[in-house]
């Protein structure tokens, strides 16, 4: 799943940039506010982690703006600001979640992951396919009850096809969620992703529609 | 100090005296003075009547008296009286005396002199005595005497009115003296109650709605609050920049140590240390805001908006923690508190009530007996009675199985306190958990 970290700490940024990533996210670290708010209107976030004290545009101007806007990117907002009139504000704004600093990493990542669960309307933490056991909580993978190891690109087009099962998934789209803004975004890489999850994870997990994309067949 | 409006009425009730005193006794003198010129003039006149009488008649009594046809000196004691002499075998008087006789001790020439003397039955006498010659006899001695009696009745009959007079004069003064105090004093009165309304009503006073005199006091009191309010948001300003400038470092701190930790390193005095600063900041922080609450001056806030507003976000809340949230929240209520404050109370004291909750947290607002209650019940195991005290202590945790600073409740409590509200915790009849229970003294619309 693709998320912007709009920080204007830099080494705080550094940080979320790394728990996100190795969570298997695709992360754009962005500090300034006016650029959030453009970078959250066009580019196809599944979150943004949203500091309330940015430069150039406030946190809560930001979300208010995408909200006039419709844009519905599930919002966290992540700030010094512990009051709760603050957090009234930001909820009653639009936010989705809250939470303050200092924070836990684990807690702001577990929270990341429930949301973006509840944005794609997957209810069960646990995905399971036959004998496969993908816990979207932990990221945590297990065939016949052995852990199977996925490299973070792996975890991340696995990740974005569950949050979306049901659906028929292009590559275009999958790249766009499973790469930052900076990397060199090759779509036929997808496929070499592809084919080692269904070496690791079974042939039949995920369907190809020649020419159109990816699914993983949803709940009956 | 002796109120303004004292200090006018017993001014003006002072001057009224003085002045109208002065007024009557000089207009008393004068009329007294008129009175007994016209008594002197017309005792002057009767005497020339009599020594006319007396040249006329010859000196002959009953001719006398034919030509003073006054009837006063004819009816007995009638305080007109005439009396003539000549030497001590002859005398003369008019009927009114009967056979009484004056007396007159002075030594009399031929120019008139004043006689004071009594009448028969004792009332005392003024009059005029002087002798004359007629023909070439020896000289009579003419006596003509009035009663003062007439006089002074006059006199008192004049000062009675004087005194009516000047007494309604007074009273109109004082009416009148009041109604103007009351119109000076009006705009002092005004501004007073307009204080209180305009804080209800959030209005700022204009300076132009007051007297000139006045106008100053009402710019200052506008002044006063504004600055009230700008130190108050300045306080507010400052204490969250502190808060931006500690919590970001702390945070980076608290995910170097949780990499560190996962690689392995003994990271747990150090998470400690940094557990107590970042408890630390958060109290010095809410102690500042509850230090910095309920300035005066505050308006009154829609309490049913900012409780809708708080229930839409806690309801978010509620929707990612599985919790179930209800509110039920009295429509119209008002409230001379800051919304923040409000915020924060209600905020801290849900939060609780979810971190503790078993499934449910009520939140409700409504009127009761002149004061409003904002209540916050939870289906938890709610605290002892006997621990109540201890955990309304500042940072006090009864359960530290949980995370949490431990402030909730004491932040609550503080801020309450500093809105002269009052905070109870007991049990829900409802939950079975905690109840807590904020009851502030209710807006007068």
């Amino acid at each position: 799943m693709r998320i912007l970290v709009a920080e204007d700490d830099a080494v705080l940024s550094e940080q979320l940039r790394a728990a996100l990533t190795a969570d298997g996210h695709a992360v754009d670290v962005e500090p300034d506010g006016e650029e959030v708010a453009f970078l959250g209107a066009t580019e196809p976030y599944d979150l943004v982690v949203l500091d309330l004290g940015l430069p150039t545009m406030d946190g809560l101007a930001i979300l208010k703006q995408w909200r006039a806007d419709h844009v519905a990117l599930p919002v966290l907002i992540l700030t010094a600001r512990d009051g709760w009139s603050d957090r009234v504000q930001g909820l009653d704004a639009g936010a989705d979640d809250y939470l303050t600093k200092p924070f836990h990493m684990p807690e702001l990542c577990a929270r990341v992951r429930a949301l973006l669960r509840r944005n794609s309307g997957v209810t069960n933490p646990i995905f399971e396919r036959g004998d496969l056991r993908f816990d979207t909580r932990s990221g945590a993978v297990t065939r016949q009850g052995e852990a199977i190891r996925l490299t973070a690109q792996e975890l991340a087009v696995l990740s974005y096809l569950v949050h979306n099962a049901g659906r028929l998934v292009s590559r275009m789209e999958l790249s766009e969620h499973i790469y930052d803004y900076n990397s060199d975004r090759d779509s036929n890489t997808i496929a070499v992703f592809v084919t080692r999850l269904r070496k690791k994870l079974g042939a039949d997990l995920i369907a190809t529609t020649r020419g159109r994309g990816y699914m993983i067949a949803g709940d009956e | 100090m002796t109120s303004l409006r004292t200090r006018a009425i017993s001014g003006g009730l002072l001057w009224i005296v003085f002045c109208l005193s002065l007024g009557a006794l000089g207009v008393l003198a004068y009329i007294n003075n008129v009175a007994e010129r016209r008594f002197m003039s017309s005792l002057a006149e009767r005497h020339l009547q009599v020594m006319v009488a007396l040249a006329n008649s010859g000196a002959e009594a009953e001719a006398l008296e034919s030509y003073l046809p006054d009837p006063a000196y004819r009816r007995p004691f009638s305080g007109r009286y005439w009396q003539i002499m000549r030497g001590d075998d002859t005398i003369m008087t008019s009927q009114s005396l009967l056979d009484g006789v004056l007396n007159i001790r002075e030594e009399v020439g031929e120019d008139p002199v004043l006689w004071r003397g009594q009448a028969p039955d004792g009332a005392p006498l003024r009059g005029i005595v002087r002798t004359v010659a007629i023909d070439d006899g020896p000289p009579w001695l003419v006596l003509v005497a009035e009663s003062e009696a007439d006089l002074a009745a006059e006199k008192l009959q004049v000062g009675r009115s004087v005194a009516l007079g000047f007494g309604l004069l007074a009273g109109l003064g004082i009416l009148a003296a009041g109604a103007q105090i009351a119109a000076v004093l009006r705009p002092l009165s005004k501004l007073r109650s307009e204080v209180q309304h305009r804080w209800d009503a959030g209005e700022v006073m204009e300076p132009e709605d007051y007297p000139a005199e006045v106008a100053p006091l009402v710019q200052d009191i506008n002044t006063l609050l504004d600055r009230n309010r700008d130190v108050i948001d300045r306080s507010r300003r400052q204490a969250a920049d502190l808060a931006h400038a500690l919590k970001t470092p702390s945070a980076i701190l608290r995910n170097e140590l949780h990499a560190l930790g996962q690689r392995g390193a003994d990271t747990a005095a150090a998470a400690a240390a940094l557990d107590r600063v970042d408890a630390q900041i958060a109290r010095s922080l809410a102690r500042m805001r509850a230090d910095n609450s309920a300035g005066p001056g505050l308006r009154p806030v829609d309490l049913t908006d900012v409780a809708n507003r708080l229930s839409r976000a806690m309801r978010k809340i509620a929707d990612l923690s599985g919790k179930r949230f209800e509110s039920r929240i009295a429509p119209d209520i008002h409230l001379r508190v800051d919304a923040q404050d409000i915020e924060e109370i209600v905020g801290n004291l849900i939060d609780n009530a979810f971190k503790w909750s078993r499934q449910t947290v009520h939140f409700t607002v409504r009127k009761m007996a002149g004061e409003v209650w904002l209540m916050v019940e939870d289906d938890g195991a709610g605290i002892d009675p006997a621990q109540i005290e201890e955990v309304l202590k500042s940072g006090a945790r009864l359960d530290t199985s949980k995370a949490g600073s431990g402030l909730g409740l004491t932040i609550a409590k503080d801020l309450v306190a500093a809105h002269g509200g009052k905070l109870d915790l007991d049990r829900s009849q409802v939950l079975g958990g905690l109840r807590a229970t904020c009851r502030f003294p209710a807006v007068i619309a």
